[in-house]
């Protein structure tokens, strides 16, 4: 623990400059999804229990353990503080931070790396570009592979017999990590499976000792009964079984979303992961995808995980070497591609084990559409294989190579840096809308599955507090909830990707109407989008309150009729 | 349609063109000039082996393009690869360059703009889609089409080479719609569809603006609807769409009438609602995640095996390994001590010993 300050200071660098403005933004690029996880702070603190809740898609609602489930624990534990939202989701992914570099120096202590290279090690798992760039990509709970060393090292612990302590270590490691992100329970059994296979064969006396067993059940115990059961329970009732069957065809999307694989060549490749990529939609044909990532590896990260690996003791390398590798082949997804393109040996695709794991263990489709998150296991490895590099009484080159991993991931890295921020808003609109009669919001335009003007819609909600008509992944939100995009013309046009279509102005009255009778009161148009602007200002009149960020409508009780002209052919 | 082709669009969508050999994609490319005004003898070049470089047209020769609006067309046939990268040159000079994902069937369409300085090139996501590319034949091949490749869809079964289509269209906003309205469905043979909103069969409520009607179709990749308000009296058009046809043996596809022309727009393609045909694989090519296959079965088996062989080979040289540290390297280091032992002796007695007589331990 007593490198905690330094990998504060290291965080602090890498998420530069929130330090100096914590409250005023989130960490992460503002077209992400990075408002949607401060959304979720800020439900907890004011919605907390509210489940299925009618602040999102309104007036159906949604669930937002479906929407926003997979992290879990960071709404409960932090959702009691009376501090801004966007203030503790910094808070989150800095402590994020911090426990990932400590629990990877913990682990490559414990396992016999020096110290200086323990802390070396835990840089190099701490500064991964992966989760920088996961970090830019607003994904925080793919940050929450920060317990994975914890969890490994009290995994081990518990195999070595370490006891009741072990064992207690061992559940609340894995609690933990199920609780913060559904990622993890699937990276914490690949480190297990791994850690276990490799004691199996390569010790020749029993393995599962009684007091190994006794450890392990104690932790699957606490895991499991203080963790694993109510988020079992509560993600089956949230739609878990209807996630899992829609991500069972993972396989047939053409061309393959850009995560669900890793190119070979993708490991060593230090250039920028352009944010959003863009790939094709039959709707409008190219849809904006933001959540691709890199997995470069890191060059000194590499070079000091291959020292490491033979200067470890005797065995000590041996199942970081595995896991790694298993890691990699799973990254790599369904078929192998090298330089951008599918290898195909006699023009036939070669499945790889992501296929064969995915057929025996059905689960694993879950993840297996953005395999290349396992880049969180390798990196695992990649940063216990480093420690080793150090010997003891190697701190001045320890720091050097620090300085060499920590100017590689911030000058020359994949990911941007300093990292941009998703700002509060700051609306004068927005907060006297808050003081406004209930009733419900509409905002346009809001693209379905836009992640940036999501976030947008989401942290405008946390300033004025009312109901809105979107709020996440529509085919998440279920049928029910994205219904009225369809119904009524001015929903599917706000929504509608790419170049929209807006209604004429009788069916835009109609619309209105529609939206009034079911509870709306408002309409928010984002000024961003000056066409939008005017064809709002031109249907409903000037707006009551407006600022540089939006314009805003009361309905009344019937909307004016259409002004001649409008939607003309 | 206005600047029509130009305007174009930027979608890799399964154009309705005849499908083409696996080893070829019909590319279509459409380069907005308007703003920058930069092209002067524009060209696009396909960036693959061999490089193929083909004239960017704005004298309305390929169907759709408006001549003279400064939105220049090509098409040209490429190599289907996941990507396709190309290049649009002025007079030998390059404008600008981009790397665009190619589905991997069907023609795919793009929509590119000039841009003043550097990139040059970008695409235009706001473009709409481009006109179809040619009539579709309506027969035969199309019928092997809306499957994925490679996939018959019962051929000699009749009756599974059709599909019946529930249409159901929402005029609750402009109330266009009188009794007599219908669907008429660009088929040969097949009847148009009587809209009724009588709460009866497919309607759900009664006169509450949604109609409903059923048609039969042969199977095929996509079909067009048109919506006629009063056929028998003064007969209108309210307008046209093409709707895409899953492989399944009944489909739902809503539509709503909408103001200006056409009168007509789709709010969800088309949905299956029986049984459906598509295969159980991925798409052409890549592997099935399913355990299906024979050769999907194989290459588990094998990642299995090789797995446990890794696992097996693991074990049993850690039993060698340590079976040879804990028992016959002590027994090897004694045995070689007592050589030393006798060589040194051997040595004292008759003089230094030769040193091939020694062992290295």
């Amino acid at each position: 623990m007593r490198l905690a300050p330094a990998y504060l200071g290291t965080a602090l660098l890498l998420t530069w400059p929130m330090v100096l403005d914590p409250a005023g933004g989130a960490v992460g690029h503002p077209e992400a999804s990075v408002g949607c996880h401060v959304w979720v702070i800020w439900w907890a603190q004011h919605h907390l229990g509210e489940l299925q809740t009618q602040l999102l898609f309104y007036p159906e609602g949604a669930s937002v353990v479906r929407l926003y489930g997979s992290d879990l624990l960071s709404p409960l534990l932090l959702g009691r503080l009376p501090l801004p939202p966007t203030l503790l989701y910094n808070a989150w992914v800095t402590l994020l931070q911090v426990l990932a570099g400590v629990g990877l120096a913990a682990l490559a202590m414990d396992r016999g790396a020096s110290r200086p290279g323990a802390a070396l090690g835990g840089l190099i798992f701490q500064t991964a570009p992966f989760f920088l760039h996961e970090l830019l990509n607003g994904t925080s709970e793919i940050l929450a592979a920060a317990v994975l060393p914890w969890f490994a090292l009290a995994g081990l612990r518990a195999l070595e017999g370490g006891g009741a302590r072990a064992g207690i270590a061992l559940g609340l490691s894995a609690g933990f990590a199920a609780a913060t992100s559904a990622y993890n329970v699937f990276f914490a059994l690949l480190v297990a499976i791994v850690l276990l296979l490799h004691r199996l064969t390569t010790q020749l006396g029993p393995v599962l000792t009684p007091a190994a067993l006794r450890a392990g059940l104690l932790g699957g115990g606490l895991a499991g009964g203080l963790f694993g059961a109510p988020l079992a329970v509560l993600h089956a009732r949230h739609g878990a079984g209807e996630t899992l069957a829609r991500r069972e065809d993972w396989l047939r999307h053409d061309p393959p979303l850009p995560d669900s694989f890793a190119d070979l060549t993708d490991f060593f490749d230090p250039r920028d992961t352009p944010i959003p990529a863009l790939v094709p939609d039959p709707a409008t044909g190219v849809f904006e995808y933001w959540t691709t990532c890199t997995v470069y590896v890191g060059l000194v990260a590499l070079v000091l995980a291959g020292l490491g690996s033979g200067r470890a003791p005797a065995g000590a390398a041996a199942p970081w070497r595995w896991m790694g590798l298993v890691a990699a082949i799973l990254m790599l997804g369904p078929e192998l591609r090298v330089f951008g393109e599918a290898v195909r040996p006699f023009g036939e695709a070669l499945p790889l084990p992501a296929v064969t794991v995915a057929a025996l263990f059905p689960p694993f489709v879950l993840t297996a559409l953005h395999a290349y998150r396992y880049a969180a296991v390798l990196m695992l490895a990649v940063g216990v294989l480093a420690a080793f590099a150090v010997p003891a009484g190697g701190a001045r080159r320890a720091a050097l190579l620090g300085a060499a991993v920590l100017g590689e991931v911030l000058l020359l890295g994949p990911a941007a840096w300093p990292v941009p921020r998703t700002p509060a808003p700051d609306s004068p609109v927005l907060r006297a809308l808050a003081t406004a009669p209930p009733g419900a919001v509409f905002t346009a335009p809001i693209e379905a599955e836009h992640l940036g003007q999501l976030s947008e819609l989401l942290m405008m909600q946390t300033l004025h507090g009312k109901p809105v008509h979107d709020g996440g992944i529509h085919h998440r939100a279920g049928e029910a909830a994205s219904a009225l995009f369809e119904e009524i013309p001015l929903l599917g046009a706000a929504a509608a990707r790419g170049d929209a279509e807006w209604p004429g102005p009788e069916a835009s009255a109609w619309s209105l109407r529609q939206l009034e009778g079911l509870g709306y009161r408002y309409v928010l148009i984002r000024k961003a989008d000056p066409e939008v602007l005017a064809r709002f200002t031109e249907l409903l009149g000037a707006p009551v309150d407006e600022d540089g960020l939006v314009a805003r409508w009361d309905l009344g009780p019937s909307p004016p009729p259409p002004a001649p002209g409008y939607g003309a052919p | 349609m206005g600047a029509a082709l130009g305007l174009a669009f930027a979608a890799a969508l399964p154009a309705p063109l005849p499908a083409r050999a696996q080893d070829g994609v019909v590319v279509r490319i459409a380069v907005d000039d308007r703003g920058p005004a930069r092209l002067q003898a524009p060209s696009l070049r396909l960036d693959q082996q061999p490089p193929r470089e083909v004239p960017l047209q704005d004298d309305g020769q390929i169907p759709g393009d408006v001549p003279g609006d400064r939105i220049f067309v090509a098409r040209a046939e490429a190599q289907r690869q996941e990507t396709l990268t190309f290049t649009v040159l002025d007079g030998g000079a390059e404008v600008g360059r981009l790397v665009v994902s190619l589905p991997a069937l069907g023609a795919a369409d793009f929509a590119v703009k000039t841009t003043e300085g550097e990139p040059g090139l970008v695409l235009d996501l706001r473009a709409p889609a481009m006109p179809a590319a040619a009539a579709a034949p309506a027969s035969a091949p199309l019928v092997v089409t809306a499957a994925p490749a490679g996939e018959t869809v019962n051929a000699g079964d009749e009756g599974a080479d059709r599909i019946n289509v529930l249409m159901l269209v929402d005029d609750r906003a402009l109330g266009r719609l009188k009794s007599g309205a219908e669907v008429r469905v660009q088929q040969d043979g097949v009847a148009a569809g009587p809209l009724l909103d009588d709460g009866e069969g497919d309607d759900a409520t009664a006169e509450d603006g949604v109609y409903a009607t059923r048609v039969t179709v042969a199977r095929a990749q996509y079909l067009q609807l048109e919506l006629w308000v009063d056929p028998r009296g003064d007969a209108a058009s309210l307008g046209a769409v093409n709707v895409f046809l899953p492989s399944s043996s009944e489909a739902m596809v809503r539509l709503r009438t909408r103001e200006g022309s056409p009168g007509l727009e789709l709010v969800t393609e088309p949905t299956a609602l029986g049984a459906t045909d598509a295969p159980t694989s991925g798409p052409a090519g890549a592997p099935s995640g399913g355990g299906g296959g024979g050769a999907d079965r194989f290459v588990h088996v094998l990642w299995v095996g090789i797995a446990l062989a890794a696992l097996g080979f693991g074990y049993v040289r850690s039993v060698v390994g340590q079976i040879w540290a804990a028992e016959l390297r002590p027994v090897v280091q004694r045995l070689d001590l007592l050589l030393q032992d006798e060589l040194a002796r051997r040595g004292r007695g008759a003089g230094p010993a030769g040193p091939a007589e020694g062992g290295d331990g």
